[in-house]
Order: structure tokens, then C-alpha cells, then sequence
């Protein structure tokens, strides 16, 4: 199954209508819409850290334990592109400016907690890495400067940052460059991949809620810059916010569906047959709990090391008449059925 | 999900960025992506994390030394009969992707850490030979000669060796190059001890590691030019067969290696602790080894006992009539 949480509707929509995403109807406070088969279902959050995270509450809570290990949960939605970094080499060939990229991230930071996630990067197909920061407000400040420009001068803009806060009491842009300044340092100093770091207000509250139901494996989010929609005061021009958008719903899709397919065949469950066979030997030997147990590992294994446990089985019950009478007997014959199947 | 180049990202920590060894292996991987990083534990220890897929796509840890790194031998490893039996983990985790590995059931992740400052290992050492000999194991939770092209702890650790004459190594590996023997430094007390493995278990439990064939090639190498070798049949694996299948093995070990000037030889069979195996088989749902049903037996689980001395000393009585005079180390359960 995948989860896709999604902030506002318009970033939403493109995604929507390429999947053939339909209004779904929950008990949550949240919009939601899912495909035919059951398998994508996209829920809009509302801006901000909080409400974000009680999204995820409400979708993962929805699941049994045993079926989370099929969720994948994708948080797509648009993002300021904060800073980039080149390193000495880096050469912009490919007439894509860093402001119109779809950004798969790999490492989200709280701004307002400091604390640093890293969700595993296991699916591969070519989009740009960045980090994010969540914050708890609209990017603010001057946002031609973070956002066209890049800050390619990392230690001038953390000059700059420091003087910020100090004449302005910016305490958001001063955070912001303490938390990115190694790294950029880092990057300029050596000949190694460029960093680019976005801004965002949802993306760690999600990780922060997620984690508690899925694994690092399980999480992904998939970022657009949308510098050119936004305005310094955080108001949407929905006109170009949704142009854009909808390049974003176009690059992520090959990234959803290699998802989806991935988690349909997690989402088989190969072991219905081992199950079966289980509860029927259970029975015959009249199993205790602790005898269900071993039965289920031996059936496991038989399964694995390509035994015909059934036939065994069978040929075990056949030397006691083909019959079983009590617990103590259904012991005797679960030991010969071990010998069997373990070598012994 | 897919494994292509290795490493795609390597997270270092801050603390160890500008570390002249840091420097060096991040010279091998241009293409991957650096994420630095606060402790490795943000990376290394989240929650939920699946081993057997971060293998597919593994990637680089680069941290500072713990505060402690070196710790007495674990119960089930064998000691060889040294006194002052000790294991180091100067990395953790592997290259190789055994199915059957403890470290699956014992790390929260499948990626790899290599703590740079091993000067500061080497100083724990010191310490401890300051008191008495020292045996030591330096690739228990890895397989460093795996890796002796990324970090040259091998020839690091070989170095410091020749220096401190109480002190004596072992390097436990799967590894099949004979390309090294040239380049690492010899010393009479490092023992480059090979996991002998029959080629139908390589293939379908041991992913990523020489084949059979190799291993002896590496190990028959190294001793033709002086180093001292150990043979491990150890972890002895049960399959359907096995008789056959590590007679084979034994056969196949005579026409390669020089087994009298083989230093010694070690069997056991398989054997992991009961956590450990909890984990291992969360892990790995779908491997026939792991799923085997075991005989738990004071924190430990193993084949039942009847199995378990079928298999070893059938293997060492064929080890005994191919090498009369060998010195055989057969793993003994501790007593309480
Ligand atoms: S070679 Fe050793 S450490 Fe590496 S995966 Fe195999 S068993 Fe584990």
C-alpha cells in the first residue's frame, strides 16, 4: 500500500489525476482519495509540522502491525529551496536550474528541535538528492537571496546570517545557517557531489510520527521547489504554483509506481499454505502452545528446504495407525516429524 | 529493493571529516553522496531498519572511535586456548551479506561503520598488553581483508602487531584474493584464518564471498609466501546431504592447500545466540538456514546435540586421516 501525504490540494492535484485517484470518504479530518484497486491513497494534511504528524496518525493508525511491513509512505509536496552549494568541479550542464528540480531527500532536520532523520534511500532512479529543514514558519526574510541566487559563498552568507540575527533578531535565518554551514563547508572544500538544501514546514514532523509505525526503508519524500509560486509574505500565486506542480506530479510518478509495485509483491502473502498446514498438524497432535510453535518453525523450514512436509506428515501418522488419541502421543509423533525434516 | 554501485551515500561524522583516513577512503567513492552527520548512532541505530535490504544498497558509516572497542571473546567464539582472549570492532558489519551472519541479529542495520581513528583502538590494545599477553580478533564483525583496498586496516593492524611481541591476531575472512599477499606486511603472530565453506552452501548462504576454490587459492597462496594461516570449518552448515557435500569439501581443501603447513584448524557448527537468532529471523523470513528448527540450550540455540557431534567429528575424523599430526580446535560449550 502506498501512503501519499500531501500538504495543500494544489500540490496534490497533478499526482491526483495522473493515478485516477478518487474522493474517499473516512471518519478523519482529513481529505483523502485512493484508486480503484485500493493500493495509492493520498491525504491532504493542512500546513505545518502538528497537523502533518496527526495525518500520519490517523493513516498508519488504520493498519493491523503485520501490515505495515507492506506500507510505504511518501510525502510529496512543494519546498523553498534554501541553499546550494557547489563544489570546485561542479558544472551546471544540465540546464536545469536547482529552483525547477523534484528533490528526493535524504536527510530531514527539525529546525525547531535540532533533531535529524535519515530515511534509507533504496529505490533508485536518478532524481537529485537533497536535505530539508522544517521549520515552523513561512520561509521569511529576503527570499531572492535564498532562493534564486544560492549561496554559493557559504562562509560570507553565514557572515551574513550572524549579522541578520543580530540586527533583526532573526533567529530563524541564524538557526538555519548553523544548521547548514559544515555541511556546505564541507562540500566546497572537495571534490565531491553538490549539496542543495531545501525549506519546507511539514516533512521532519512527518518523519518524527512516521517512525513510530514504519522503518527508515518505508519513508520517502519527494520535494519540488517552488520559489516562483510563493511570495515573501508566503502567499501563493496558484497560477505558477500549479504549473509547476504539475512537471513535479510528472517527474515522481515513475517514482510512486516503482513503489507500488515493489509493495504489491511484499503484499502477497506466500505463506497462506504454511499456515494451513500448520493448523491441521496442530490438530492431529492435539498441540499445546509450545508444540504450535515448534510445528510452525519446522513447517518454516520444511517449506524453505523444500520438503513435502504434507507427505511426511502423513507417512509419520501412517506408523502410529493414521491416528493421534492425545497430547502425549501428538508429542512422540512431532518428534519423529522433527527427526525427519531437521536431519537428526 | 536494487544494488547497483556501492555506496551510494556515506555519512560522516563532523568529528572525523577532516580525518586524514576519512580523506583516503572517501578518495575511492567520488560518486557517492556525503551526509554529515552528529554521532553514526542517528544513522546506525533508528529504529526499524531492514538489514537484508540496506544490503542491497549498502552504505558508508564514517565515525570516530567508541569509547570502548575492544571486548573479551564471546562464549560461542573459539579462543584457541589463549587466556587473554579478545575481539576488537574497528568496523562493524560487512561487505559480505551471509545469510547466516549474527551480525544481522546483533546490529540494528545492515550498513557499514568503519571507525577511522584506529590509533585510539591501538591504544586500548596497548593498555591491556601493558597487563598481559593479548589474543586478539580484529575481524569478528566484519571481514577486513574484504576491505583492505578501502581502509588498509590489515596492513595497519599487521603493522602494529610487529611492534608489540605479546601480541597475536587473528584475521577471520572469506576473502579470495591472492593479490595481497605482495602488499601486507608479514608477522609470525597475525593468522589469517579462512572460514572453509563446501562451494553448495557458499552459493546459497554466503552472498558476495570467494568461492570455494579461491578461498583455498587465497589461503594456499598466503602460506606459500610465509604468513600464517588457519583453517576454519567453522560455522559447519546443516543441508540435506551434508555428508557428501562437506566430504567434497575436504577433498577439494587437500588438492589445493598444503594442509601440514596449515598452522591449525578449527570446526564447529553453527551456533548464535537466543536473541540474536529472534532477530536474525526477523531479518531473514525466507532463508532455510535461519528458519532451521533449532535447540535452544542456555542462550544459545544450535543443532540438537545428536547432529551437532555427527557433523563435527565426522569432520574431524576425515580432517585426522588426511593430517594425522594437525592441531585440531573443536569448539567446546563453556561450562557454567
Ligand atoms: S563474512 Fe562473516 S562477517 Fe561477513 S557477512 Fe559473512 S559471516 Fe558475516
Amino acid at each position: 500500500m502506498i501512503e501519499i501525504i500531501t500538504a495543500l490540494h494544489p500540490e496534490a492535484e497533478g499526482v491526483i489525476r495522473r493515478l485516477s485517484l478518487k474522493t474517499e470518504k473516512t471518519a478523519f479530518p482529513f481529505h483523502s482519495f485512493r484508486s480503484e484497486d485500493g493500493s495509492i491513497r493520498l491525504t491532504i494534511s493542512g500546513t505545518g509540522k502538528a497537523v502533518a504528524a496527526a495525518a500520519v496518525g490517523c493513516i498508519l493508525g488504520r493498519y493491523e502491525r503485520e501490515e505495515l511491513s507492506t506500507v510505504q509512505l511518501v510525502n510529496y509536496g512543494s519546498c523553498a529551496l534554501y541553499q546550494s552549494s557547489s563544489t570546485r568541479n561542479e558544472s551546471e550542464s544540465t540546464g536545469q536550474t536547482k529552483n525547477e528540480e523534484l528533490y528526493l531527500v535524504n536527510k530531514l532536520t527539525d529546525l525547531d528541535s535540532g533533531a535529524t532523520y535519515y530515511p534509507d534511500l533504496l529505490v533508485r532512479l536518478n532524481l537529485p538528492e537533497a536535505e530539508i529543514i522544517t521549520g515552523s514558519r513561512v520561509l521569511g526574510e529576503n527570499p531572492e537571496k535564498n532562493t534564486k541566487q544560492g549561496l554559493d559563498e557559504d562562509s560570507d552568507d553565514r557572515r551574513q546570517m550572524a549579522n541578520l540575527a543580530a540586527s533583526d533578531g532573526s533567529r530563524q535565518m541564524a538557526s538555519l545557517a548553523a544548521v547548514t554551514g559544515r555541511q556546505s563547508e564541507f562540500v566546497s572544500n572537495r571534490e565531491i557531489l553538490p549539496s542543495v538544501t531545501l525549506y519546507d514546514m511539514e516533512a521532519a514532523g512527518i518523519y518524527e510520527a512516521a517512525r513510530l509505525f514504519l522503518g527508515p526503508h518505508q519513508l520517502h519524500f519527494l520535494k519540488g521547489v517552488t520559489d516562483q509560486g510563493i511570495d515573501a509574505n508566503g502567499r501563493i500565486d496558484v497560477a505558477a504554483f500549479r504549473d509547476r506542480m504539475e512537471t513535479y506530479a510528472d517527474m515522481a510518478l515513475p517514482y510512486i509506481q516503482r513503489l507500488a509495485d515493489t509493495s504489491r509483491q511484499q503484499g502477497r502473502f506466500p505463506h497462506e499454505q504454511e499456515a494451513a498446514l500448520e493448523e491441521k498438524i496442530s490438530t492431529a497432535l492435539h498441540a499445546s502452545v509450545t508444540m504450535q510453535l515448534q510445528i510452525r518453525q519446522l513447517v518454516r523450514y520444511a517449506a524453505l528446504a523444500g520438503f513435502d512436509v504434507e507427505k511426511i506428515f502423513e507417512q509419520c501418522m501412517a506408523t502410529h495407525d493414521g491416528s493421534c488419541r492425545d497430547r502425549r502421543e501428538g508429542k512422540l509423533l512431532l518428534e519423529q516429524l522433527r527427526i525427519v525434516i531437521a536431519g537428526d | 529493493m536494487e544494488g547497483q554501485q556501492k555506496f551510494r551515500h556515506i555519512y560522516i561524522e563532523k568529528r572525523v571529516m577532516d580525518h586524514p583516513r576519512t580523506r583516503e577512503i572517501l578518495a575511492h567513492f567520488p560518486e557517492s553522496r556525503v551526509i554529515l552527520i552528529d554521532h553514526y548512532k542517528a544513522v546506525f541505530n533508528r529504529r526499524g531498519q531492514s538489514a537484508a535490504l540496506q544490503h542491497q544498497s549498502q552504505n558508508l558509516i564514517l565515525a570516530a572511535a567508541k569509547d570502548t572497542n575492544v571486548y573479551p571473546g564471546a562464549p560461542v567464539c573459539q579462543d584457541f586456548g589463549n587466556a587473554h582472549f579478545y575481539y576488537t570492532s574497528c568496523t562493524m558489519n560487512c561487505l559480505y551479506d551471509c545469510e547466516y551472519c549474527y551480525l544481522k541479529g546483533m546490529y540494528p542495520s545492515g550498513n557499514l561503520v568503519i571507525f577511522v581513528e584506529l590509533e585510539k583502538i591501538f591504544a586500548e590494545v596497548e593498555a591491556l598488553l601493558s597487563q598481559f599477553p593479548v589474543y586478539l580478533c580484529i575481524s569478528y564483525d566484519t571481514d577486513l581483508l574484504a576491505m583492505e583496498d578501502i581502509a588498509h586496516y590489515c596492513t595497519a593492524w599487521s603493522e602494529f602487531a610487529a611492534q608489540h611481541e605479546n601480541l597475536t591476531i587473528e584475521i577471520r575472512t572469506k576473502c579470495g584474493r591472492t593479490d595481497l599477499w605482495d602488499h601486507l606486511p608479514r608477522c609470525e603472530r597475525v593468522i589469517f584464518a579462512y572460514t572453509i565453506s563446501p562451494e553448495p552452501v557458499i552459493l546459497a548462504y554466503e552472498h558476495g564471498t570467494a568461492k570455494l576454490d579461491n578461498r583455498l587459492e587465497a589461503a594456499a597462496e598466503g602460506i606459500a609466501h610465509g604468513f600464517p594461516v588457519r583453517l576454519c570449518f567453522d560455522p559447519m552448515i546443516y543441508v540435506p546431504g551434508w555428508e557428501e557435500i562437506y566430504h567434497d569439501m575436504l577433498v577439494q581443501t587437500v588438492k589445493i592447500v598444503p594442509l601440514s603447513r596449515v598452522r591449525d584448524f578449527s570446526v564447529g557448527s553453527f551456533r548464535i545466540s537466543e536473541s540474536y537468532l529472534k532477530n536474525l529471523r526477523r531479518q531473514e523470513p525466507d532463508s532455510a538456514v535461519v528458519q532451521y528448527p533449532f535447540t535452544l540450550d542456555r542462550g544459545y540455540y544450535h543443532y540438537s546435540q545428536s547432529l551437532t557431534e555427527r557433523m563435527e567429528r565426522t569432520l574431524v575424523e576425515e580432517l585426522g586421516r588426511m593430517v594425522p599430526e594437525a592441531a585440531v580446535f573443536r569448539w567446546e560449550e563453556p561450562n557454567e
